[in-house]
């Protein structure tokens, strides 16, 4: 597809994208996120009903546009259990609609990483909304204020929170994004540790100036590279890292994973040893969900916000935090990190202090990348 | 000790009686279309012919059979099964069956109802049960003519509450239902659990019919010994439990495989090969075991995930079809047909075992109860035809085991085995 298709205002959204879609956003989750599979399946039934959703550029929305932004919250383990629901999905849509007592114009992810790219898409279909091709991470992260939205200061409130049985709950005022993180996870282990939300509304003109824009594109994209490869029988990794700009950091198989869940999140380390070009070196890497930084026989050689993905050696896909386990293969490649995130204020934000480490970000890609 | 085992595979039966740690008798028959013959033939050759009728006190026979997973993959005698879900208002939109091979949904879906109820995770109830839609749900199955019933609650593998209920409730309406509940057979992971419940229910029937007809094989023989089956982790379950899950031997056959060499070989962690009629099967056992698969396994196209050894199956074995023409090997068995088929057996079709008798030069007199006279002299003039596909076949054979042991050969390395 020629990058003029691309930012074509509105187009449809295909169904062939929407496999693609999931691998590549599974990959940009950076080990956390979920697996998009089931939010896919859903997606590919409705398709299958003849329903269908459209993909709108940013740059094209209108200043005073109502974008709604949404995610599914909770813990990914209560996923496979609870599945996801579009109409679950729209109905904290829904519910913020009729708080403000207004319509929303287009729907946004806010992290294109995991499963959560999926949840604009369900939302759309059922509310006959263009899905916006932005969101507002680049990635999957595990807390509210490493929204660029946060980044940029806008306003946190108001949320709506809603759950499969008609719960539904509206956070209308919070002292900042992170009581609005500490609010709203309480809500979410109360219904169950999984809801749908509906994060404050913002305009057109906030989601051109702080979304991380053209991520559902990016993520497509990626998919289809990794497809691509698969199809050739080349090289899966090799084919990520050359077509983001990223660089492949690792390869060894895991030989140790602990992981203990606190505060409602999956932390832990996993250990790497060295094959091939990197036999005799050790890799390790830390995580909250998501992987937030990796040493070289304890050197640090990559954190947050790069982003850090523990792929399957062979087939390229994405490994998840919670999937990771003793003898498998990998490859470790990091990719960078959306622009906004490394400048001194995103730093604040998703640097390598804001997740309780004693160091400063060094990008893998020269600064300002 | 002595124990009887036998191993009914798509082309063979084998037995053998083993005291302790010896074997003191084997053989072997072709698999016949009733999978329980060739069982007799092995129990009638055993005990007449190898041990003259004197087969003394049997502690049990154990029987591993490939015959339910076989079933599921080429998608026949499996039964019509009814669906029950509890857990609306969640999981709505993705209904059971929604991810199932169209052609396998074709075959084993029937009535499909969802409920309310369900569990969280910390036991809560998610709503309240709703027992008079699955009393609806009962009455309509009843009359519907099914007879094979899937349970699934959310969250059952912790709270298996709800689907006790419906067990409960179904048996009321309709005393002759077979139910699988499926926490009895998965762990979290609710749409792979529910997989696993109706392929179980789809092979109910031929559970029945086959552990049964197993059963009177061996009480026909002058063997008097309670009936086990093997099981995927390599353990034995006893027929009655095999026959309410047959799913827990989908993998018997490969699983036989590896624990009869940890057995003959002595060795504890091993990677094995099993070249069978249809398929070759490489795995890994470790503490005597095969290895488990710790991930979801895809059987005849549809998502699981239980206990399962961590095979890779391809499709070359002795009866792989070698097509000259289009120089493609397999993955069409000759199977249990391999000793009339194979040219080497006076048949007409070019099989991998040809191949291997004929690389042993034509001159030399292959073993067993081969028809070597005129049948090896018509393979004499496909020489320069063998040989062609000889190569293709090698070339092929090579990769397919280097696939295997670059995947095995990283666990091996972790436990200090070395590599292959």
């Amino acid at each position: 597809m020629s990058s003029s298709d691309s930012h074509a205002a509105t187009r449809p959204l295909l169904l062939e994208e929407l496999e693609p879609l999931a691998t590549g956003a599974w990959i940009l989750g950076a080990g956390g996120g979920g697996d998009p599979y089931h939010a896919y399946l859903n997606m590919r039934e409705l398709y299958a009903d003849g329903v269908s959703v459209s993909l709108v550029d940013p740059l094209s929305l209108a200043d005073d546009a109502a974008v709604a932004v949404v995610s599914s919250m909770g813990a990914p383990l209560v996923g496979e259990e609870r599945l996801k629901d579009p109409v679950m999905a729209a109905l904290a849509v829904q519910q913020m609609e009729q708080h403000l007592g207004r319509r929303f114009d287009a729907v946004m992810s806010v992290e294109i990483g995991g499963s959560n790219a999926f949840q604009p898409l369900m939302v759309a279909a059922v509310m006959g909304l263009p899905v916006v091709d932005a969101d507002t991470m680049g990635r999957a992260y595990p807390e509210a204020q490493h929204s660029s939205f946060a980044i940029g200061d806008l306003q946190p409130y108001p949320l709506t929170l809603a759950d499969v049985r008609e719960n539904a709950v509206v956070v209308s005022r919070v002292a900042s994004w992170k009581w609005m993180e500490r609010i709203s996870r309480k809500v979410c282990t109360e219904v169950g540790s999984v809801a749908a939300t509906c994060k404050a509304p913002r305009t057109g003109a906030e989601v051109k100036q702080w979304a991380i824009l053209h991520t559902v594109t990016q993520a497509i994209r990626l998919g289809d590279t990794v497809h691509d490869a698969r199809r050739r029988k080349a090289d899966a990794v090799a084919a990520v890292v050359q077509h983001t700009g990223g660089v492949l950091l690792f390869s060894g198989k895991v030989v140790d994973v602990a992981r203990r869940t606190t505060e409602g999140f999956l932390r832990g380390t996993a250990k790497v040893d060295g094959l091939d070009e990197h036999r005799g070196q050790e890799f390790r890497v830390d995580f909250q969900n998501e992987f937030t930084v990796g040493w070289v026989d304890e050197e640090v050689r990559v954190s947050v916000p790069d982003i850090i993905c523990i792929l399957d050696a062979t087939t390229g896909e994405a490994i998840g935090t919670e999937a990771l386990r003793y003898g498998q293969r990998v490859k470790v490649v990091a990719l960078p990190a959306p622009a906004i995130q490394t400048t001194p204020k995103g730093l604040e934000h998703v640097g390598p202090r804001a997740f309780g480490y004693d160091f400063d970000f060094r990008s893998l890609f020269g600064d300002g990348a | 000790m002595r124990r009887i085992g036998i191993d009914v595979g798509g082309t063979n039966t084998d037995a053998v009686l083993v005291e302790n740690e010896h074997v003191l008798a084997s053989v072997k028959t072709p698999t016949t279309h009733d999978v329980t013959g060739g069982v007799r033939e092995c129990l009638r050759l055993l005990v007449e012919e190898e041990l003259r009728g004197v087969v003394g006190r049997v502690d049990g026979v154990m029987i591993g059979t490939t015959h339910f997973t076989n079933a599921v993959v080429q998608r026949r005698d499996l039964q019509e099964v009814a669906a029950i879900r509890v857990g609306l208002p969640s999981g709505r939109s993705l209904p059971p069956f929604v991810d199932w091979p169209k052609d396998l949904a074709r075959l084993v879906k029937g009535r499909v109802f969802m409920v309310r109820g369900g569990h969280e995770y910390d036991g809560r109830p998610l709503v309240d049960f709703d027992a008079a839609a699955v009393r609806r749900a009962a009455r309509e199955i009843r009359d519907s003519g099914i007879r094979s019933v899937a349970v699934t609650a959310v969250f059952s593998p912790l709270t298996p509450e709800c689907e006790n209920a419906v067990a409960e409730i179904m048996l009321d309406e309709m005393p002759d239902v077979v139910l699988t509940l499926s926490h009895d057979l998965g762990r979290i992971g609710l749409l792979e659990r529910e997989n696993v419940a109706l392929l179980n229910a789809a092979l109910i029937d031929l559970a029945r019919r086959t552990t049964r007809a197993f059963s009177e094989a061996v009480g026909e023989s002058s063997v008097e010994a309670p009936l086990y089956l093997t099981q995927n982790d390599g353990t034995v379950m006893r027929a009655e439990l095999a026959e309410a899950f047959p799913v827990y031997s989908f993998s018997s056959g490969p699983t036989n495989s590896m624990r009869g060499a940890a057995f003959l070989s002595g060795l504890a962690d091993a990677m094995v090969v099993d070249v069978g009629g249809t398929t070759t099967d490489i795995g890994h056992l470790k503490s005597g075991f095969p290895r488990e698969a710790n991930r979801t396994v895809e059987i005849g196209g549809v998502r699981t995930l239980f206990r399962m050894p961590d095979l890779l199956s391809v499709g070359l074995g002795g009866g792989t079809i070698v097509d000259s023409d289009a120089g493609a090997v397999g993955p069409v068995s000759v199977g249990h047909r391999l000793t009339s088929e194979a040219l080497v057996f006076g048949g007409a079709q070019l099989t991998a075992t040809d191949i291997a008798v004929f690389k042993k030069k034509p001159g030399n007199e292959p073993s067993g109860g081969l028809r070597t006279g005129s049948a090896l002299a018509g393979l004499e003039t496909r020489v320069a035809l063998v040989n062609d596909v000889h190569a293709a076949f090698a070339a092929y054979h090579n990769a397919v085991f280097i696939a295997g042991f670059s995947r095995f050969q990283r666990i091996s390395d972790l436990h200090g085995l070395g590599s292959g």
